[in-house]
């Protein structure tokens, strides 16, 4: 049960990560180079997602945004590293950047990964 | 092993990233990806080796050694690599990444001499075999110039690293207050000297099984201290133990024996939440035949710097 404010895949009031995994639509693209390009996918829908698979891989009912990746999830270098497979898998339903294993193992915290993921679904490096 | 008293040396510098020179296939409608596929991408990387698993997350290394007796040293640990990421899609089981690069180890102290150059095209997978268990699997090709040996080789190489939840591997065991980790691997690797000058070694080749095991022990991993509740994270105490197997060899001068063992054991404090700025203490025991690093023994202080 999430008392934290955090997602859990058993909520019903959210998203799962099936449910949030909808086909994007880019909208038009910036007609001038100094006009900023909108984001394909917002974070709101990226974050359960990006939680949703961390609860999976690490077998626990919710994580909550604020939780370390090392000192509260207990995840160390090598399974930081294995999150760049789901996390790439996200991007690429919205035709974003791979997710590599650097940076993967370079979050700290659930937030940092859900700020990765979007910014590589979004084509940011 | 040879048993030199061990030296404190004074560290500088240590830099690692992942450069910023990145390029995409862009949004632009020219090279898009299919719908549910990534962009290809490359990375500019800086790291201290391309091809041993076990350092490819540790920084370039330039090492000062100012010892109370004798003349001071300088080590370095650089490589430079590109890597090509493909496209993947949003189905995939496994992921790859190729990196083309080239590596140097340097150490001028007179009891461990090394100057290695190496160039080497590699792979490095993520497998994953369930929802919380990935394998990572790497292969990679080099070709290596060792200068205090004057000789030269090619080296294939295959290794496999594995986490999983459920048999703790790269996941902190919680023990009382503390946290244990712990991340093995295991490979082999094949090398041919084909150059070697006469008297010193001869040419031919060997292959090796290598396996390793790194434990880092968190002393204060529970431990609530209040406001900074990162403390538990940032003080490690690293041990590793790493140890070659020779399996076959030809007429390979086998200087060193069939067995090389590599012990490194050592403290490190991150000063910083993020881990940026640190300073780590550490023993060091043993040999590596792959970057053709000699038996040695010392302790050294380092200041690190991470980005």
């Amino acid at each position: 049960m999430n008392t934290e404010g955090g997602w859990s895949p058993r909520r019903t009031n959210v998203l799962t990560p099936a449910e949030a995994c909808v086909e994007p639509n880019p909208g038009p693209l910036a007609p001038t180079p100094m006009a900023e390009k909108k984001d394909v996918v917002d974070r709101a829908t990226i974050a359960p997602q990006v939680m949703g698979e961390l609860c999976t891989y690490l077998e626990v009912d919710n994580v909550n945004e604020s939780d370390r990746l090392l000192g509260k999830l207990g995840m160390g270098p090598t399974a930081r590293d294995a999150m760049s497979l789901p996390y790439t898998r996200i991007s690429a339903q919205y035709k974003g950047l791979r997710v590599t294993l650097d940076d993967a193992r370079k979050q700290t915290t659930v937030e940092s990964s859900i700020n990765l993921v979007h910014n590589r679904s979004n084509g940011r490096k | 092993m040879t048993n030199q008293a061990p030296e404190m040396a004074l560290l500088a510098l240590l830099a690692t990233g992942c450069a910023s020179a990145s390029t995409h296939t862009g949004q632009d409608g020219k090279h898009q990806a299919p719908a549910g596929m990534t962009q290809s991408r490359t990375d500019f990387r800086v790291r201290g080796s391309l091809v041993d698993k076990n350092k490819t997350d540790k920084p370039a290394q330039l090492q000062y050694t100012n010892p109370d007796e004798g003349r001071s040293t300088v080590a370095t640990d650089v490589g430079v690599a590109v890597a090509y990421l493909p496209s993947e899609s949003s189905s995939a089981t496994n992921i790859w990444e190729y990196m083309l690069g080239a590596e140097h180890h340097r150490n001028t102290a007179q009891s461990k001499k090394q100057n290695t150059a190496l160039a080497s095209i590699s792979a490095l997978g993520v497998v994953a075999v369930q929802d919380n268990a990935t394998l990572f699997p790497s292969a990679s090709l080099s070709w290596k110039e060792d200068k205090e040996k004057d000789s030269a080789s090619w080296m294939a190489s295959a290794r496999l690293a594995l986490a999983s939840k459920q048999l703790w591997l790269g996941h902190v065991i919680p023990i009382g207050v503390t946290g244990l980790l712990f991340e093995p691997g295991l490979g082999a690797e094949y090398e041919d000297v084909i150059d070697s000058p006469a008297g010193l070694t001869a040419n031919g080749n060997a292959l090796r099984g290598v396996y390793w095991i790194e434990a880092t022990f968190y002393p204060l991993y529970t431990v609530d201290t209040g406001a900074d509740s990162t403390l538990g994270e940032r003080l490690e105490l690293v041990a590793s133990f790493k140890q070659w197997q020779d399996l076959a060899e030809s007429n390979f001068a086998d200087e060193l024996g069939d067995r090389h063992t590599l012990i490194q054991a050592g403290v490190q404090y991150f000063f910083d939440t993020d881990k940026h700025f640190g300073v780590a203490l550490t023993f060091v025991n043993g040999e590596n035949p792959t970057e053709s690093k000699p038996d040695q023994e010392y302790v050294q202080l380092s200041l690190l710097v991470k980005f």
